[in-house]
């Protein structure tokens, strides 16, 4: 598997609230150690997992905003965000932690159409 | 087709496990084969043994059981999602030094690799989210 398979993985959910948003996080950091073309699209209330000045300790959990950062160092720098989410939110992408590249939904049709799997979480 | 199948929804609090299983048994009757389920986030509560399903809701788990027996189908769990849910077979049982073990046996303990497998060895990868 030279190239793998183009996976992306649609992340959609708050932070906090549950530890979805984590374990579906930690699934994409495992695939990003395969030999796969690995994305990650954040929509809906999952952009908030990218914002900026999240500080998870007042919780006494992990700060998800850590996590996300970690993916290109596993391999995944592929990283999208639904923009109509980020502006019902007021939020640009200067609020993220991490460089993503903001898509409109026609683009992300374009994106999910390109996968061999799209995993939702 | 190989097919691959995730269910992240646990069984009474979501539809997603007896809807994966609708969808599991429909794949198969059109001939279709279906390698591996993979049980992830809440969905890993459908491996547990220790559940006692009202009379009047049927649980998905016999026929996840029946997949399994007679379809060769491997009900995957993915280890880190279901040791913090109380989900425990005998090896981690020991391990941890836990009361009981809580795995229907028709279920395999597996690392989130397989997730990423099961994606990887399909033609089609179907997620039933919670």
């Amino acid at each position: 598997m030279t190239n793998g398979k183009r996976i992306l993985f649609l992340l959609r959910q708050a932070p906090y609230a549950t530890c979805h948003a984590l374990e579906a996080l930690e699934a994409v950091l495992v695939a990003g150690v395969f030999d796969q073309q690995v994305s990650v699209l954040f929509r809906d209330a999952g952009v908030w997992q990218v914002v900026n000045g999240q500080d998870g300790s007042a919780l006494e959990a992990r700060t998800i905003g850590k996590v996300a950062q970690a993916l290109p160092q596993y391999g995944v720098t592929a990283l999208y965000v639904c923009g109509e989410s980020l502006a019902q939110r007021s939020l640009c992408p200067a609020d993220l932690v991490l460089p993503v590249t903001v898509l409109d939904d026609a683009a992300q049709a374009r994106l999910l159409a390109a996968q061999d799997a799209v995993v939702n979480d | 087709m190989k097919i691959g199948i995730a269910v992240h929804g646990a069984p009474y609090s979501s539809q997603a496990s007896a809807t994966a299983l609708r969808f599991a048994r429909a794949a198969l009757a059109a001939g279709h084969t279906l390698p591996r389920v993979f049980f992830y986030h809440d969905g890993v509560h459908a491996a547990s043994a220790l559940t006692v399903p009202p009379q009047d809701e049927p649980s998905p788990q016999p026929g996840w059981a029946e997949l399994a027996q007679n379809h060769g189908v491997e009900l995957a769990v993915c280890i880190a999602a279901a040791l913090k849910r109380g989900i425990v077979n005998d090896e981690e049982r020991e391990r941890y030094e836990l009361a009981a073990a809580s795995l229907h046996p028709a279920f395999t303990i597996v690392g989130l690799g397989q997730l990423v497998d099961a994606v990887c060895a399909t033609d089609r990868f179907v997620t039933f989210a919670a």
